[in-house]
């Protein structure tokens, strides 16, 4: 705990004097967060034997509790209030609170948010930062990753970043810089074969080197029936500058339209360089990612965690990949990118908790910039980085390598809000993968893809509440104009 | 010589009780200091063998276990592995994986290391099977790195099972030797723990007797000898005696025996000293107390006796002026104490008959004798008592006088008793008039007074007639009230100076005085006749009695008035014999006839037993057959010199004198014995009926004699029937009934005889088993004039059959009288027309005539009888 604290120290001497701006010291959180706890048990606000009840996802407890569980005994150590973790299921945030009525603190995705505030099933935890004189802002050196983006819907903070997801795609490096692969691509297209900037690039590097005889796919992207929209909302937000948004202002879908099709089309054009079970049911993450790390596959897309994976000791693929920029598409000589938060986990207190406070309390000693270098990149654990330290410790990058971790600090930049933003955007994004993966089959065209999505969302926000849907919306965006801090050579 | 302890160790002489604690207390640490050394030494082997055993078995096996379960714990991360599906999950288990086979690796060699010790084979399998496991475990790992699961599985099945089996088997196989060497390493720790304890109780034993022993010894010379010390303080503190303090030893309790034997005799003697003149003074303390119990006890007892004496008693000084009075004496005059008291003695006695007391006291002090006498004394409340008033002189111890006593004592219960005594003696309880000994007072009074004046006087003797039918038909206490209305009638016809008094029963006696001339008590007599003629009245009954009065004359008839009375009795007899209620004069004759009926009675008393009596037999005639069926028996008299007396003359004698139990007796069972021989000589069996007398019946052992005349005369009981009067049947119901029940038990017929003539209801018929009314023959007789007597014949028939009864009648004389008993449907009769009583020789051809002639012809109604006997 010393070293830790020492390299901590030298970090945020070096990031202040990069940035010129200091969010906390690191244990500072977790040192005010157990003042707190103090203070609550001795004013009789808690009870000294209460209990806090974390509800996470199978294989997460580890991921947030520490190797052994040796966070959760330093809390219950330091505090004496005890803690008890259980598994819940793979399954949406929205039905584990619903069903866990005594949950206090359990994890969510970015876009399940609007959902949970609507139906007041979290906590906004603004006033208890003010209280007890946490700051949320994000900044350097190892403040949260864009905690606004990752868990805010207006004012209201109602997630604490615990686990920092964004789409990260990887390519087949060795193939890129082999001289022959590069003599030939530049015989067909003209030019090098090189990390994309454009969707244009990306499926002409995908195409030429998709050859299955040779056991070797093109991309192993997701295409099955779930979970599409994480991969297709990049392409689409990046259609216009600086964004393209889905809905109007009167909640009318704006997918119905050439910057839909495009998106949609640009999406299922990958299909044909992709192994034939792409499309079949289940076909996730757990299959295209041994499918690149084991060299079958020249492109593939997931998050920073893949990195880690492919560096592993048994890859194919160690030191043979690279992790890449979204690519964007050129808007008047300019290309625009966007990427979204997928699949990372952030904290959220359950609005029904007994021990709210203590929850809180111990979601921000937890996230604490010193405590969560226990959690992230551990072995046994599937926490990605979520502080911006994080992505400088070098037992980190000798996870995820420095050049991905690279990437995906630079990858905060054009991170934009996740999902639809409104609530029931699950049953928005369910329908939307249905008619991708009907498109991706054949079954339907981009086109009537996009304009049957368009038809079933408006009866979703007619049958929800055209007038409560608007307002959400509105709230929903202003996240999209969100200036949080980010490291200095990226920040706009 | 003896040897002891103290000899055997070569002691001093002296060796005082503090030195033997000491000595004691010394042996007893040495051996608990043994003990814990023994003990120590005992717990170090022990504790070191367990170590030993801890080290070279426990640990191993420990270490075994361990290890078998983290070799199980890697196999079920290897089968998990090939069930996960995400690729992250995957490669975090990998890790986990990678990290707990190399912490098992190194684990697996330690412990053959450890086992080459015991067992190199064991230890070379052991490394052998698994590094063959950690082979396949290590494939897994790189499949897993490489993302093959379907490879992981592949291998999980097929690859590393039989490696890992082997592994499990071999640490099992070791575990089990292991265990059974532990065990028995276990086993020969406890044997030989067991072992050391045996010998460490047996050391504890062996000490812990000695100890005692020496505890029991010394404790036993100590306690013995100061139990004898105790013992003879003890006595000497009781008194007693107990001799010279044997006890040895030179220590302090020797020095304290020595000493006690010096107190004791000390002792002794002071306490004979004292013992003799303490009963010298208990001697004296105890007579001088005798004589004061014995003089105060006397004197709470004359104190409690004058006290509570009943005798009213008053004490005065010699001088008369009164001192004492108890409280009796207030109860008995009336006289408060405080009033008494400095009063002179005369004052005491005032009110009631006047006593000179001055003169008794005079007379008692004059030393003549104590004074007394009886008046009626007055209370102050004016009531009157009988009191005996007593005076005596008190003396002193030295025989002078000293007080006046003077007693009182309330004898009016004693005076009235006296008095009643007298009344009883001359007066009759029942009806209060003199009784006979007043009477013969009065009656020689009497005579006196007319002797001395010059003049007549009349004892008019009556007698009630009929009186004892009453009284034995309604009871005792009808009689009873019968006389003393009787008595009252009496005394309102004679003057008040004349005397009524009852004699006894119901004869009473008149006494008239001043008479002129004898006849003059003829208006007397008639007087009394008169106030009879009036029937007397008894619980609404109507009873008609008169008198029968006999007079005598003083001083013709007597000059004594036993002989006066006498010859007014006889004169009632002769009154009697005139046929009741009326008075006869005594005269000369009547005393002859007193001796005849004397004369009569002395001849009755040996009628029997000289055989002058004698049964006659009456036929009695069945009206509808006309045959013979019964007779009645009836007795006679035959007298040597007085002939034939009839039943009237000797029978009334012979009740009044008891010899009718015996008459009747005879009658009874000469009356069977005569049917039974009848039926043996062949004549038919008839019944035969015999009278009962009240008496008779009321024998106590009547039921015997019928019984016992019936059992030897052999005669069936149904012959014999007994004619019971209703004077029998009236009283004293219940025995009665009884008697009459165990009767007919017996098998006797019972007749109601004069059936008419008595004065009860009729209710008694249905309650009696009587086979047959009697009709008497008053009725019968002279049926055919008088019309009353016929209608009461035919009531009586009416009634007989409506209950179920015969009839006989009796008295049957003309042949008139037989023809209405037919017609009216009598059942039997009998009388002189039908058959005179005969004797039992004339019965015989009677009876023999009575079958010749096939009995009687009775005709019917308005025609004749033939008469054929």
């Amino acid at each position: 705990m010393g070293r830790l604290r020492w390299m901590s120290g030298v970090m945020v001497v070096a990031m202040a004097a990069m940035t010129g701006v200091s969010e906390t010291l690191a244990g500072e959180q977790a040192d005010r967060a157990l003042a707190a706890v103090k203070s609550l048990v001795a004013a009789g606000e808690v009870k000294g034997d209460a209990v806090i009840k974390l509800a996470f996802k199978s294989g997460n407890i580890n991921s947030f509790l520490g190797p052994d569980l040796e966070l959760q005994k330093e809390w219950e150590k330091r505090t004496g209030i005890m803690i008890r973790a259980r598994v819940i299921p793979q399954q949406a945030a929205l039905v584990n609170l619903k069903n866990n009525p005594d949950i206090d603190l359990t994890v969510a995705r970015s876009n399940e948010l609007p959902d949970l505030l609507d139906q007041r099933l979290v906590e906004d935890v603004v006033p208890w930062l003010k209280q007890y004189g946490f700051a949320m802002t994000g900044g350097l050196p190892d403040g949260y990753i864009r905690p606004r983006l990752q868990g805010a819907l207006g004012d209201r903070q109602v997630a604490i970043p615990s686990d920092g997801d964004i789409a990260i795609f990887y390519l087949r490096q060795d193939l890129l810089e082999n001289p022959v692969e590069q003599a030939a691509f530049h015989k067909i297209y003209g030019r090098k074969p090189d990390i994309p900037r454009t969707w244009q690039e990306y499926e002409q590097l995908v195409a030429f080197f998709h050859r299955p005889a040779q056991g070797l796919y093109g991309v192993a992207e997701e295409r099955d029936e779930s979970g599409g929209w994480m991969y297709w909302l990049p392409r689409y937000l990046s259609q216009a500058a600086p964004y393209r948004p889905l809905f109007d202002e009167g909640m009318k879908p704006l997918i119905d339209s050439p910057a839909g099709v495009a998106a949609t089309e640009s999406y299922i054009r990958t299909v044909r360089y992709s192994p034939p079970e792409i499309l079949a049911d289940g076909k996730d993450y757990s299959y295209v990612l041994p499918l690149f790390m084991q060299g079958k596959a020249f492109a593939t897309a997931n998050t920073i965690a893949a990195a880690k994976l492919f560096n592993a000791a048994g890859s194919a693929v160690r030191g043979k990949f690279v992790a890449i920029p979204m690519p964007g598409h050129n808007q008047g000589g300019k290309i625009v990118r966007a990427n979204v938060p997928i699949y990372g986990n952030t904290l959220v207190v359950s609005s029904r908790g007994a021990q709210r406070k203590l929850a809180f309390l111990f979601a921000m000693w937890l996230t604490d910039a010193d405590n969560s270098i226990h959690t992230v990149g551990v072995k046994g654990g599937h926490t990605d980085p979520y502080r911006w330290h994080h992505v400088k410790e070098p037992r980190i990058e000798e996870l995820y390598t420095a050049a991905a971790l690279k990437v995906f600090a630079d990858e905060w930049g054009v991170a934009l809000p996740s999902g639809t933003g409104v609530p029931g955007d699950s049953e928005y994004l369910e329908v939307l993968d249905q008619h991708l993966w009907l498109a991706a089959r054949g079954d339907l065209s981009a086109a009537e893809a996009m304009h049957r999505t368009a038809a079933a969302w408006e009866k979703i926000t007619g049958r929800r509440g055209r007038d409560k849907q608007i307002k959400a919306l509105h709230l929903f965006n202003t996240n999209f104009t969100l200036k949080e801090p980010l490291p200095g050579r990226l920040n706009p | 010589m003896k040897l002891t302890l103290r000899s055997f160790f070569r002691l001093p002489s002296r060796f005082g009780l503090l030195a033997q604690l000491l000595a004691g207390f010394a042996a007893g640490g040495l051996f608990v200091t043994v003990l814990m050394v023994v003990g120590n030494s005992m717990l170090q082997h022990t504790s070191l063998r367990l170590v030993t055993m801890l080290e070279e078995h426990v640990h191993p096996l420990a270490q075994l276990h361990q290890l078998q379960s983290r070799i199980a714990a890697l196999r079920n991360l290897e089968l998990e592995l090939a069930t996960q599906r995400d690729v992250f999950v995957v490669q975090d288990h990998v890790a986990r994986m990678r990290s707990e086979l190399s912490g098992v690796d190194v684990d697996v060699h330690e412990f053959a290391t450890r086992l080459a010790r015991r067992s190199s084979d064991s230890a070379i399998r052991l490394i052998g099977h698994w590094q063959e496991y950690h082979r396949r475990l290590a494939q897994q790992i790189r499949l897993a790195d490489e993302m093959d699961i379907a490879a992981v599985a592949r291998v999980t099945t097929s690859g590393s099972h039989l490696p890992f089996t082997a592994v499990q088997e071999l640490l099992a196989e070791v575990a089990a030797n292991t265990g059974a060497a532990a065990d028995q390493a276990y086993q020969e720790t406890v044997d030989r723990q067991g072992d050391q304890r045996k010998h460490f109780l047996i050391l504890v034993m062996l000490g812990g007797a000695v100890i005692v022993a020496g505890l029991a010894y010394s404790g036993r010379m100590v306690v013995r000898r100061i139990r004898v010390l105790h013992s003879h303080a003890y006595k000497l503190a009781q008194g007693e005696d107990s001799g010279v303090v044997a006890i040895s030893g030179h220590d302090e309790i020797g020095d304290l025996a020595t000493a006690f034997t010096g107190m004791r005799e000390q002792v002794l003697g002071r306490e004979a000293a004292l013992r003799a003149a303490r009963l010298e003074l208990e001697d004296r303390v105890e007579a001088r107390t005798r004589d004061l119990r014995q003089a105060n006890g006397q004197l709470v007892l004359f104190s409690q006796v004058v006290e509570q004496n009943p005798l009213g008693i008053l004490i005065a000084n010699i001088d008369g002026r009164i001192d004492y009075a108890n409280d009796a004496y207030l109860r008995i005059t009336g006289q408060p104490v405080s009033t008494l008291l400095g009063q002179p003695l005369t004052a005491a006695v005032q009110g009631g008959e006047p006593v000179d007391m001055a003169a008794a006291i005079a007379e008692t002090l004059s030393g003549t004798g104590a004074w007394a006498v009886e008046r009626q004394g007055r209370r102050a409340d004016g009531s009157t008592y009988w009191e005996r008033i007593h005076l005596a002189l008190v003396h002193d111890q030295q025989g002078a006088s000293a007080h006046l006593l003077l007693s009182r004592e309330d004898i009016s219960e004693r005076h009235a008793q006296q008095e009643k005594i007298a009344y009883q003696a001359h007066y009759d309880s029942l009806t209060a008039l003199p009784n006979r000994a007043l009477a013969q007072d009065r009656l020689l009074q009497t005579m006196e007074h007319c002797h001395r004046e010059n003049c007549k006087a009349a004892a008019l003797f009556l007698d009630l007639d009929n009186f004892k039918q009453i009284n034995d038909t309604l009871g005792h206490a009808t009689g009873d009230e019968l006389l003393r209305q009787a008595a009252t009638r009496l005394k309102t016809v004679v003057r008040n100076e004349d005397t009524v008094a009852r004699l006894g029963g119901d004869e009473f006696l008149i006494i008239i005085s001043d008479l002129v001339h004898g006849d003059d008590v003829n208006v007397v007599a008639e007087k009394i006749r008169a106030a009879f003629a009036t029937p007397f009245r008894v619980d609404d009954r109507e009873l008609v009695t008169s008198p029968s009065i006999g007079i005598a004359i003083y001083p013709e008839d007597g000059s004594e008035p036993t002989m006066l009375l006498r010859n007014a009795d006889l004169a009632m007899y002769e009154a009697k014999e005139a046929g009741r209620n009326t008075y006869r004069f005594f005269s000369g004759a009547m005393n002859v006839n007193a001796l005849e009926r004397l004369n009569l009675l002395g001849q009755l008393r040996g009628a029997l037993d000289r055989g002058e009596m004698a049964l006659y037999f009456q036929p009695q005639i069945n009206l509808k057959t006309g045959r013979l069926v019964g007779v009645e028996t009836l007795i006679r008299w035959h007298h040597p010199e007085m002939g034939l007396v009839l039943p009237g003359r000797f029978i009334p004698l012979a009740e009044e004198s008891g010899l009718m139990l015996s008459i009747g007796s005879w009658v009874l069972r000469e009356a069977c014995r005569q049917a039974a021989a009848w039926q043996r000589a062949g004549l038919p069996p008839i019944v035969t009926a015999v009278n009962l007398s009240t008496v008779q019946f009321r024998s106590p052992d009547f039921f015997d004699v019928v019984e016992g005349a019936l059992k030897d005369s052999g005669l069936d009981p149904a012959y014999l029937e007994l004619e019971l009067t209703e004077s029998i049947l009236i009283r004293d119901t219940e025995p009665v009934l009884e008697r009459a029940r165990q009767l007919k038990a017996l098998g006797v017929l019972l007749s109601i005889d004069d059936f008419g003539t008595g004065y009860s209801s009729l209710s008694y018929l249905k309650r009696f088993p009587v086979d047959k009314l009697k009709i008497d023959q008053s009725f019968v007789r002279n049926m055919d004039t008088d019309t009353e007597d016929a209608a009461l014949v035919h009531a009586i028939i009416h009634m007989a059959r409506s209950l179920g009864l015969k009839t006989i009648a009796e008295g049957v004389e003309t042949e008139n009288v037989l023809r209405q008993l037919c017609d009216c449907h009598c059942d039997e009769a009998q009388g002189y027309f039908l058959g005179r009583p005969m004797p039992a020789a004339n019965f015989v051809s009677y009876q023999q005539d009575q079958r010749t002639a096939a009995g009687l012809t009775l005709p019917p109604s308005g025609g004749h009888l033939a008469r054929i006997a």
